[in-house]
């Protein structure tokens, strides 16, 4: 009768010991994914934290676009044009600017805002072609080129309108003839729109 | 058998307590799991959001600029002709917003409806009128060739302006000439500066359209004149009236030059024969659709010439 007494406590006792041990396992396999996930929120690491810093610049992109549109600094950037010498005026010998900002206000916003910050970026103008009647194109052109962005870059984008009278960088009034992007308003007062993408990178 | 119990109780309480420990270190996991899920899905929305906003804001600006683009051109284009000359504007600019958005796998449409499009009536009289809407001409019960009757005009909707400063000056018979001198406008006959003959009773008009009468400059399509907003015109030593008015220039008498709607054709000289009528977009109706994976957004509004939005 003793003996038996005794079998049941010892299997009762192994069973608690088992119970304890799969506990105990389980316990240290959760706290290890919480550990394993908590180290990925580093700043050092990529996919999150990379995240946080294109978002930071996203927003920054999109901030200084917004302000120049606002105050009409983007719109004077876009139409800073020279018709005699075909090219963007202050580029040198580029049709677009090269490793500098551009002149003027909004290449000045560019400069304080990214200039120290181990930051590149490009800006390129896309517009809808001219073509006959309900054209679904749409073209490039290279505004500024700081070189090839990478994996992590992001891009911010703003509308800019252009208007049938308005005037370009060296007092002529635009057409499309003597300007890069397409009159598609033919007399009808609207130019063209022009999407502004500013696509920003850490170097 | 007591000592077997006291060994189990204490094994129980430690896989208790080892249970709850897991319990706690699970939903600890949980919770940062969903917190950071939710943080990440806000932040992709917001990114979108901004796109409806500038989207939004870009194209109220440029309905805007399309209604001042139609008021100021063709001053003699009919209401149909300003109607075609907004929505031709703002077509392009919708159909180049939708190629640009397409790209981004984002659908964007635009429709609009110009309100308002209005006859500017520049070759019509219109009556002053009373407090209660009837006609009311009268600048005096009794006409006396010895009084000065200085008309004031007060733009009620732009309080301490001064557009208009009229003063008639009672001559014999049925004739009365007037000065009108206003920051904005000066007019003349061509012979005496400000100063022109009506027949009485008075019918002073404000001429509309855009250009220079003899010189200087005004904008007669300006928003108080186009949006028939309330004057009050007042009268020294004659009645009161007040109301809603056109005020315009007799054509017979006042030369213009420049680019304004009598200055169309061979003549730069409005006759009374000419039609003056101009169309102007009061406002526009804008309808905004957005759509793309995360956001479906429209929208509609009523946009000004100033660009306000209401």
């Amino acid at each position: 009768m003793q003996v038996e007494v005794d079998t049941d406590q010892k299997k009762i006792r192994a069973q608690m010991h088992t119970l304890e041990g799969v506990a105990a396992a389980l316990l240290v396999i959760v706290a290890s994914f919480y550990a394993t996930q908590s180290i990925t929120i580093t700043p050092t690491s990529s996919s999150t934290a990379s995240k946080e810093a294109e978002s930071q610049i996203r927003q920054t992109a999109e901030d200084v676009l917004a302000q120049a549109w606002a105050n009409g600094d983007l719109k004077d950037a876009v139409l800073n044009w020279s018709t005699t010498q075909n090219q963007f005026r202050g580029t040198g010998a580029s049709v677009y600017y090269r490793g500098k900002a551009p002149p003027g206000d909004f290449g000045d916003s560019l400069k304080s805002l990214f200039g120290d910050e181990g930051v590149a970026y490009n800006i390129d103008l896309r517009y809808k072609q001219s073509e006959s009647g309900n054209a679904t194109g749409t073209a490039t052109q290279i505004y500024l080129d700081n070189g090839e962005p990478t994996d992590n870059a992001v891009t911010a984008r703003q509308f800019v309108v252009l208007h049938e009278d308005d005037v370009l960088g060296d007092g002529t009034v635009v057409n499309g003839s003597n300007y890069p992007v397409d009159n598609i308003g033919r007399n009808k007062g609207l130019y063209n729109v022009v999407e502004v993408r500013l696509t920003v990178w850490r170097k | 058998m007591a000592e077997v119990s006291r060994d189990d109780r204490a094994q129980m309480i430690i896989i208790g307590g080892l249970i709850i420990a897991l319990g706690l270190v699970a939903v600890a996991t949980i919770l940062n799991g969903l917190i950071f899920s939710q943080n990440l899905a806000s932040r992709g929305n917001q990114l979108n959001d901004d796109m409806v906003v500038e989207i939004k804001e870009v194209t109220t600006n440029e309905s805007a600029e399309a209604i001042r683009y139609t008021n100021k051109h063709d001053p003699d284009k009919t209401p149909g002709d300003a109607e075609d000359m907004y929505d031709a504007y703002f077509v392009n600019y919708s159909i180049a917003v939708q190629n640009l958005t397409a790209t981004r796998q984002v659908h964007t449409s635009f429709d609009r409806s110009p309100n308002g499009v209005w006859e500017v009536a520049q070759n019509q009289s219109l009556d002053f009128t009373d407090a209660s809407g009837s006609a009311d001409w009268g600048l005096t019960t009794a006409q006396d060739a010895d009084t000065v009757y200085r008309m004031n005009f007060t733009d009620v909707s732009h309080p301490g302006s001064s557009n208009f400063t009229v003063t008639v000056d009672p001559l014999t018979g049925n004739d009365w000439e007037m000065n009108l001198t206003s920051s904005e406008v000066v007019v003349t006959d061509g012979t005496t500066t400000n100063e022109f003959s009506v027949s009485y009773p008075i019918t002073v008009e404000v001429m509309n359209g855009s250009g220079s009468i003899n010189g200087s400059s005004f904008d007669l399509l300006s928003d108080h004149i186009r949006n028939q907003e309330d004057y009050q015109i007042s009268f020294e030593g004659g009645d009161q009236v007040q109301g809603k008015y056109f005020v315009r220039f007799d054509p017979n008498t006042v030369s213009i030059a420049g680019s304004g709607p009598c200055s169309t054709g061979a003549s730069s000289t409005c006759a009374s024969s000419s039609g003056r009528i101009a169309g102007v977009v009061h406002n526009a109706s804008i309808d905004v659709n957005y759509f793309d994976a995360k956001v479906n957004y429209t929208e509609s509004f009523d946009v000004t010439e100033g660009g306000d939005v209401r």
